[in-house]
């Protein structure tokens, strides 16, 4: 049996254009290139 | 393989099950696993296109849009992103088709979450009639029919949901729900039914009893047909206040319901228009601020030519007073580099003839003891040149004011006499007068 209350909560607000720039800047584009590199780096730190 | 070689190989094996799923119409699917591609490698274009194409068939167009300016972000050349983004551009202006959709889907989930589920209805109705594809907003009105127990309703619009986004997690749930939900309702009506038995006798099955009515009954009583009209009367009145009347009234309430939706979408519209036009009238003040700075500028610079003109016409007459006058309204910031060294020249010589008449004119009010006059006539030379007659000026300046009664000026101007013209034949004389009235 479906909870109404609950299954609305899952529903959030679409975006509008308006905000569309905020979500290009927002969206996080790390690969996992990126995330290999900042471990590589982290490693070498710790040697040191 | 090197681990860089192996990334790629993920990217883009979860590309390909991306591209398997989009072309089954799984949306959600496809989705999943272009993300999970770009995790792996964020410049691989083709899963981002695709990404943003998926997006843009489940009504997303703003991720749609982001996926596409990242992309042709990422490469400029060659991407068929930017067709993509030609194409829909029309369609996500702020008063766009997709837009609109959204701003009346977001509306219709406020209206929901404030128990407004009728408004909330009829507001997604007209979303699914612009945009079909749009999944959020199909699921949200099938949650809402699932609700009002209008399970047919929900079915059909899961149906149409079901064939853009076929295995969509939620869709399937919704689709469960209605399906079950509207196989208890059908099998309650059955229970009510009523068979004809072969001897004529009907029977009506209600819950666990079954009532058998005999096949004729023998009408011959006056008083029973009375009662039969008096009961259809009774029955007839108690339909129209239980059956017809709150029917009138839902529908009432249903076509304000619409009006009000009606009334909101204009709302929204004209707003979106007022924003516009505020953007254009302030676009245009600030032009009209820059159009009055330079208009003022002109005016300066006009102002300051026609002084100079003045200037130098007053000069070449021989009209000496009136070319002073003129000078000393010139603004000597406008003037620009390239002429300053010409005006500085013109300068001196007005200020020569200027000096020269009015010291005339001042010696002779002097002469005559007219020492307020010769006051203001002095002051002005001083003004133009301090050191003007060797000293003569300063020292007839401060002679004038000692006349006249005020030692105080008196006092100053002996005393530049003294520190600016050192070599003046009125030195020893300003000296001693200085000496005197210092005591």
């Amino acid at each position: 049996m479906i909870d109404f209350e609950e299954e609305l909560k899952k529903f959030k607000p679409s975006l509008e254009v308006e905000e569309a720039e905020e979500a290009i800047y927002n969206k996080n584009l790390d690969d996992m290139t990126d995330v290999l590199q900042e471990m590589l780096k982290e490693a070498r730190r710790v040697q040191r | 393989m090197s681990s860089y070689s192996k990334i790629l190989q993920f990217s883009n094996f979860y590309y390909n099950k991306g591209l398997t799923c989009a072309n089954v119409h799984d949306m959600s699917g496809a989705i999943d696993n272009l993300s999970k591609s770009l995790r792996y490698n964020k410049n691989n274009i083709d899963a981002r296109n695709l990404l943003g194409l998926c997006y843009y068939e489940i009504g997303e167009c703003v991720d749609a849009l982001r996926e596409w300016v990242i992309s042709i972000n990422l490469k400029s050349e060659d991407n068929i992103a930017a067709e993509y983004i030609d194409d829909i551009q029309p369609d996500i202006t702020r008063t766009g088709r997709f837009n609109q959709c959204v701003k009346k889907y977001n509306q219709a989930l406020i209206d929901a979450n404030h128990q407004n589920e009728d408004l909330a209805i009829v507001q997604l109705k007209r979303v699914i009639g612009i945009n079909p594809k749009f999944i959020r907003a199909a699921l949200l009105l099938a949650l809402l029919y699932i609700h009002n127990g209008q399970y047919k309703e929900a079915i059909n619009v899961l149906e149409g949901a079901e064939k853009i986004d076929a295995n969509n997690t939620m869709l399937r749930r919704y689709m469960k729900e209605a399906k079950e939900e509207l196989a208890k309702k059908e099998e309650k009506k059955n229970k009510g039914k009523k068979t004809i038995n072969d001897d004529g006798t009907v029977a009506y099955i209600s819950e666990n009893d079954t009532i058998i009515k005999p096949s004729h009954f023998r009408d011959n009583a006056t008083v029973s047909t009375m009662i039969n009209i008096l009961f259809g009367l009774i029955v007839g009145v108690l339909i129209g206040v239980f059956l017809i009347v709150p029917g009138v009234k839902r529908e009432a309430s249903r076509d304000s319901a619409q009006k009000l939706v009606e009334a909101n979408n204009n709302i929204a519209t004209k707003n979106a228009a007022i924003k516009d036009y505020q953007a254009k009238i302030s676009d245009l003040t600030k032009k009209l601020n820059a159009l009055n700075d330079t208009t003022e500028s002109s005016n300066t610079n006009m102002s300051f030519y026609k002084n100079l003109l003045a200037m130098y016409v007053s000069f070449n007459n021989g009209e000496y007073r009136e070319a002073g006058e003129a000078l000393s309204k010139i603004n000597e910031d406008n003037i620009e580099n390239d002429y300053k060294e010409v005006y500085e020249k013109l300068k001196a010589q007005v200020n020569d003839k200027y000096c020269q008449m009015l010291y005339a004119e001042a010696g002779s009010n002097y002469n005559q003891g007219n020492y307020e006059e010769a006051i203001g006539t002095f002051e002005k030379i001083v003004q133009l040149n301090p050191t003007y007659g060797d000293g003569n000026a300063l020292y007839f300046l401060a002679q004038s004011y000692r006349l006249t009664g005020d030692n105080q000026k008196a006092i100053t101007y002996y005393q530049r006499l003294i520190n600016e013209c050192p070599d003046s034949a009125k030195f020893a004389n300003a000296k001693a007068h200085l000496e005197r009235l210092t005591k």
